[in-house]
């Protein structure tokens, strides 16, 4: 090879390796603000387009097209490859063609391009580990979800025309009108309040599936008191029945309960029947929580599975006060329900004579409907299972559906978590707004 | 030119400085600043109190190079006739006798007690490298270089050289003293045995002119002669990329002569040093010799003791390199 074109091909040689290197430090350093710009974005709950993503890329594009000076800077690149000025050198005699100076210059020549990529390469760990993070990252839920705009109506161009575009938008509003949602006050949380009032409710974190295991264990034990005491009344108290009960009220979760019955116990056959009597009222006032707690599916078994505790509720409807439900949207087609609320307690309700504060009225409407609203999946496990139904009817229509929740239900339950009565409507939209993203 | 001319002349010049080295102890970089004139055909002004043997590194050059060699003593009462020549009649009509300017290597020994006008006229020969006496021109031998001496401390009766013409010599040497070691050196060498001997010729003429034609035409690369004109033009006050120094201190600049030294300088460094190709550290090596006298300093630097080079390596740290 002729040392003119070997020399050339050496000097293209180092053209190449500047603008692999610019290309190298642009791209790292795009990936790096995009991948920078994602993170920050995904930590503050924001959606970015990924087309925008694209305009990170415009540096590498440039890096690309732009000229590059590769000769003004062979000198430097002499410096990195510790080869001194012979680059340069050789592109001097190269555009003198004074070939006599080419041949020493060629004579040793090595070009390690490898060094030209060296600190420069670690210019791609900040982007590489950036994407590491995204991909191995926790994912934040984000709080806004970015929606496309409606495509803005044309405007009509005449009198006659606008007075029949703005009665066909009427019409359509009313169709189509999809209730506002209350804003939150000022200073309050965006965090779902349905575990809060779950806990509120049992004194401490629970989900609503063990609320109602917990539930369930609380009437069999319950139940299991009520017939040893019946048959103790019958057949006279034995020993083995004393050990039995013993233990049922150890396992007794709730201690008022065990405390009246280890009472009443103490008394000997004489207490026996006012036993009887305070189990009875703990199973009715069980087997409404049951029915709050599981829903209007739930309600038919708790209520098939607690007639002891209706019965007796119903007998004795004193015991545990009168609850009144704030909301009745509709008529409900099973009257036995609403006296069982009626005699249902155990610290469910309002007390007499206290002014209950119902729902507006057209959000007792919007109860019974199902709203479609833009929900992302994955919110969290309290929306498993609730579903938006009448009163006393079950909202599963099939039986994969699990129980849910009514409206009253919810209201209840908000109750009961010591809610502002100003957030209650919220919270009961949150509620719908979760059975209409799930149904 | 073939690569075989390169190495011939390259190895002619290991030739010489192992020559010189045998006579001259020490003086590495006035001998440096010697050779760099030489190959890019230029003049030096050596600059040094008597004794350090100044006239013998030039008489040594010249013996080595193999070349003819004359000595001028500048005195005030010497005439330019007396350097360049004269008319002289002989039997059949005038005839030049030509001046001890008319040899290869010329020493103007304390240029600075020479008259102006002798000056003038030893300077001009200098740049246009012939002689015009009585509108006949004649040209000086080639090569032809000039090495003038002056002693910066005695000022008394002296007649220092203009700028302007300061600025026709290439590179300016300042002759240090030697070290203890280089003077017991020279000591033992002027005492014992035969004195010194001048060394043989190491070069012919003709390997002479190589070497300068092989300087020449050596490649330098665009982006150091743009560095050699950013050096030069930072030595201007009204520059405005000039450094602080320079606009303080300095009164005139460097002349485009300076950028030439810098090049010339440059390309012959690197050919002694054995490489075919230019570093910036060629520059910059050649940077205080090609212009430390071309800077003129103002008279706040003379008052507050600034000296040229001060302001010089200023320039240096500023300008940067490619």
């Amino acid at each position: 090879m002729a040392p003119g074109e070997r020399a050339q091909r050496i000097l293209a040689r180092v053209r190449r390796g500047l603008w692999l290197r610019r290309g190298l430090l642009a791209s790292s350093g795009a990936a790096s603000v995009a991948l920078g710009v994602a993170h920050l974005a995904r930590s503050l709950g924001f959606f970015i387009s990924p087309t925008l993503y694209l305009a990170f890329f415009v540096p590498l594009v440039l890096s690309v097209l732009w000229p590059l000076p590769w000769e003004k800077r062979l000198f430097w690149v002499g410096r990195r490859l510790r080869l001194g000025g012979k680059l340069a050198g050789l592109a001097a005699a190269l555009n003198r063609g004074t070939e006599s100076f080419l041949v020493p210059l060629l004579a040793d020549l090595r070009v390690p391009l490898r060094r030209l990529y060296f600190p420069e390469a670690l210019a791609l760990f900040p982007p590489l580990l950036l994407g590491v993070l995204l991909v191995v990252g926790p994912t934040p839920v984000p709080r806004v979800l970015v929606t496309p705009e409606p495509p803005a109506q044309e405007l009509p161009q005449t009198a006659e025309e606008e007075e029949k575009a703005s009665l066909a938008l009427k019409t359509e509003k009313e169709e189509t009108a999809i209730p506002e949602i209350p804003q939150l006050p000022p200073g309050f949380s965006g965090s779902p309040p349905y575990p809060h009032l779950l806990s509120a409710l049992f004194g401490e974190e629970v989900s609503l599936e063990e609320a109602v295991e917990r539930l369930a264990q609380e009437e069999g034990l319950l139940r299991r008191l009520a017939e040893l005491l019946r048959e103790a009344q019958e057949t006279g108290l034995t020993g083995e029945a004393t050990a039995e009960i013993g233990e049922i009220l150890e396992e007794l979760a709730r201690p008022d309960v065990r405390e009246t019955l280890s009472q009443e116990l103490a008394e000997g056959e004489e207490g026996l029947a006012q036993a009887e009597e305070a189990v009875a009222a703990a199973l009715e006032g069980l087997a409404r929580l049951q029915g709050e707690a599981t829903g209007p599916e739930g309600q038919g078994s708790a209520q098939a599975g607690g007639e002891l505790g209706d019965e007796l509720a119903y007998e004795n409807p004193d015991l545990w006060g009168e609850v009144v439900p704030d909301v009745v949207p509709n008529p409900s087609p099973r009257p036995e329900r609403e006296e069982a609320e009626e005699g249902a307690g155990l610290g469910v309700g309002t007390e007499e004579g206290e002014e209950v504060a119902t729902g507006a009225p057209e959000a007792q409407e919007r109860e019974a409907q199902v709203v479609s609203a833009e929900v992302r999946p994955g919110e969290g496990p309290v929306r498993t299972g609730i579903h938006l139904a009448f009163p006393g009817e079950s909202a599963a229509t099939g039986p994969e559906i699990p129980a849910g929740l009514t409206p009253q239900q919810v209201e209840l339950l908000l109750r009961e978590g010591a809610l502002p009565p100003e957030l209650r409507e919220l919270v009961r939209r949150y509620f719908e707004l979760l059975a209409g993203g799930g149904s | 030119m073939e690569k075989a001319d390169i190495d011939r002349a390259h190895a002619a010049l290991v030739r010489l400085r192992a020559a010189l080295a045998t006579v001259i102890v020490g003086q590495d970089p006035v001998i440096d600043v010697v050779l760099w004139a030489l190959l890019g055909r230029g003049h030096v002004l050596l600059e040094g109190v008597p004794g350090l043997g100044k006239t013998l590194l030039v008489r040594a050059l010249a013996k080595a190079l193999g070349l003819n060699f004359s000595r001028i003593q500048c005195t005030p009462d010497l005439m330019p006739a007396d350097i360049l020549g004269t008319n002289v009649f002989s039997g059949d009509g005038f005839r030049f006798m030509p001046g001890p300017v008319f040899a290869h290597i010329v020493l103007a020994d304390e240029i600075n007690r020479a008259t102006p006008k002798t000056q003038s006229a030893l300077l001009e020969a200098m740049q246009e490298r012939q002689v015009t006496v009585a509108n006949l021109t004649h040209p000086l031998p080639d090569p032809f270089m000039v090495l003038a001496t002056q002693n910066p401390i005695e000022m008394e009766g002296t007649y220092p050289l203009p700028e302007a013409q300061v600025d026709r010599f290439l590179f300016k040497a300042e002759v240090g003293y030697p070290t203890e070691r280089e003077l017991v050196e020279i000591i033992r060498r002027n005492t014992e045995g035969a004195g010194i001997l001048l060394p043989e010729a190491a070069l012919t003429r003709e390997e002479v002119l190589l070497c300068q034609r092989v300087v020449q035409d050596f490649p330098v690369h665009a982006a150091l002669l743009e560095y050699a004109a950013r050096l030069v033009r930072a030595t201007h006050p009204a520059e405005r990329g000039a450094p602080e120094a320079v606009k303080t201190y300095v009164l005139y600049g460097a002349s485009p002569r300076a950028g030439l030294a810098l090049i010339l300088g440059a390309k012959a460094r690197a050919f002694l040093a054995g490489r075919f190709h230019l570093e910036v550290e060629d520059l910059q090596a050649v940077f205080r010799p090609a212009l430390i006298h071309r800077v003129i300093l103002n008279f706040r630097a003379e008052a507050e003791g600034v000296s040229p080079w001060q302001v010089l390596a200023e320039v240096l740290r500023t300008v940067p390199p490619p």
